[in-house]
């Protein structure tokens, strides 16, 4: 009986489909750490968006409360100075560092309001401008958790094995991540008047 | 040893406090018995027909304690779980309830930010909640401020339908069915080819008739043993010639390998939509 051609080049076929196989699960983590790395700049830009957000609501947030807070004072010009550092800041770290300033200048002037401002805090505009910070800071935590979430996910991929001996031969290496935490420099903007 | 169990006791003093519970109904979980039982399916009843409507999920959940600071952060991580709302159109919309602390938070999915902007759920809620809890009557107020919403959500029906485009990335589930695809395709066609060999005469495609288990005496050094095999008959298509062939495994049968298709997969309990928010809401 004359064998079929799939018996004679059995060995031959084997070996083919598993190296098909096996260039196809290479491929497969080429293209998973190429989503993982631009995973982490779609949740940077969602970050920003977030950041920049805020920013906008600051110069009606001023406004609104500068009659009767005052522009003079020591936290509403933070607030400004650090909306100017975050429009100023050029790499992703200073943008991510001035946010965290702008978010607790913010903070800073709510907690006063709410302290020593009684009628201010329960006029209608202020209550809902103060809705649109508090949410505007949720959106920033939750961008940022995302984003150090994406970043963990990359790192991960990168350190697990097979994916680890081939991520340095692709070009993907670990990417640090870093907590930035919000200290309230003295800002540079003295007069208290806002940029345009 | 100590060090461990330390920390375990640590752990367990703040998992209470930030465990998310699990969904027992899709639109209302009461945990800490604020409504009737007419509250309840009053609240139910609305919010089918909001998702039948409008397709959006909006969710009610009540706990007994969460720390004020923390509320936001609470129904953030509880809608980021349970995922509320369809996936393409991020519609959800949960309100949380914590008993002790009298204190609401509502949290609004990506989708639904431009009909419920932070400021106007704010307003919602002080035009009803706020105004019930100071009454006494927190319950009846959450029941008001979810009507409200309701409302608002089913007024603005085509934008909810239309949903906002949320972000398209690919979570590696191609992947993943690549990875099952190859497992079950390999040993598929290759039990097809053992199926339906080729006729020695005509080159034809054969199909089985019959198969008969013989048993054949081995010796072995445990002594003589019956080894079981196939005999198999197959008919040529094409010329009706007659084959048989002997062999260990009857290729009628599943070869192993494709059950471990059936295991793994996806996590995803059915339930919610699988939508997701941004951070957006307010709280009273």
């Amino acid at each position: 009986m004359s064998k079929s051609f799939f018996e004679k080049n059995k060995t031959l076929i084997i070996v083919s489909v598993v190296v098909l196989v096996i260039l196809a699960m290479i491929v497969g983590m080429y293209n998973n750490f190429v989503t993982l790395d631009q995973n982490i700049n779609g949740k940077w830009s969602l970050v920003e968006n977030d950041y920049q957000r805020q920013a906008d609501l600051i110069p009606n947030f001023v406004s609104t409360v500068s009659n009767q807070v005052g522009v003079e004072t020591t936290f509403v010009k933070d607030v400004i100075g650090a909306r100017t550092a975050y429009a100023t800041a050029q790499s992703q770290y200073q943008k991510d560092l001035a946010g965290q300033q702008m978010n607790s200048g913010i903070n800073a002037v709510v907690n006063a309001v709410a302290e020593d401002y009684p009628e201010l805090l329960a006029s209608e505009g202020y209550t809902a401008l103060r809705d649109e910070l508090a949410g505007s800071q949720n959106r920033i935590t939750k961008s940022r958790k995302d984003y150090i979430d994406a970043i963990q996910a990359y790192n991960t991929a990168t350190k697990k094995f097979p994916a680890n001996v081939f991520a340095n031969m692709f070009g993907f290496v670990e990417k640090e991540y870093y907590e930035a935490t919000a200290e309230l420099t003295t800002p540079v903007l003295g007069d208290g008047v806002l940029p345009q | 040893m100590k060090k461990i169990l330390f920390f375990v006791f640590i752990l367990l003093l703040i998992t209470p406090v930030f465990a998310i519970p699990s969904y027992q109904d899709l639109y209302v979980n009461d945990y800490a018995n604020v409504f009737t039982s007419n509250q309840t399916s009053q609240l139910r009843s609305l919010l089918i027909s909001v998702e039948q409507e409008t397709t959006a999920e909006i969710s009610v959940l009540t706990v007994d304690t969460v720390e004020s600071s923390a509320m936001s952060q609470y129904a953030q991580e509880v809608f980021d779980n349970w995922k509320i709302g369809k996936t393409d159109k991020d519609n959800g919309l949960l309100i949380l309830y914590s008993k002790e602390e009298d204190r609401i938070w509502v949290t609004t999915g990506y989708g639904l930010g431009g009909i419920l902007p932070d400021s106007k759920v704010g307003r919602i809620l002080d035009e009803t909640f706020v105004i019930e809890r100071a009454n006494n009557n927190s319950a009846n107020g959450i029941v008001l401020a979810t009507q409200v919403y309701a409302d608002v959500i089913i007024e603005n029906k085509d934008e909810v339908l239309s949903g906002q485009a949320s972000s398209n990335e690919s979570d590696g589930t191609e992947y993943v069915i690549l990875f099952y695809l190859l497992i079950f395709i390999i040993p598929t066609s290759l039990s097809y080819f053992k199926k339906h060999p080729k006729c020695p005469d005509c080159k034809g495609r054969m199909s089985i008739i019959e198969t008969r288990t013989v048993y054949e005496d081995k010796k072995t050094m445990f002594g003589t043993t019956k080894i079981p095999y196939i005999i198999v008959t197959y008919r040529c298509k094409k010329c009706n010639k007659i084959v048989t062939k002997k062999m260990k495994r009857d290729p009628r049968r599943p070869h192993p390998i494709i059950f471990l298709g059936g295991l793994g997969g996806r996590g995803g309990i059915g339930g919610f939509g699988g939508g997701g928010s941004g951070g957006g809401g307010a709280g009273r």
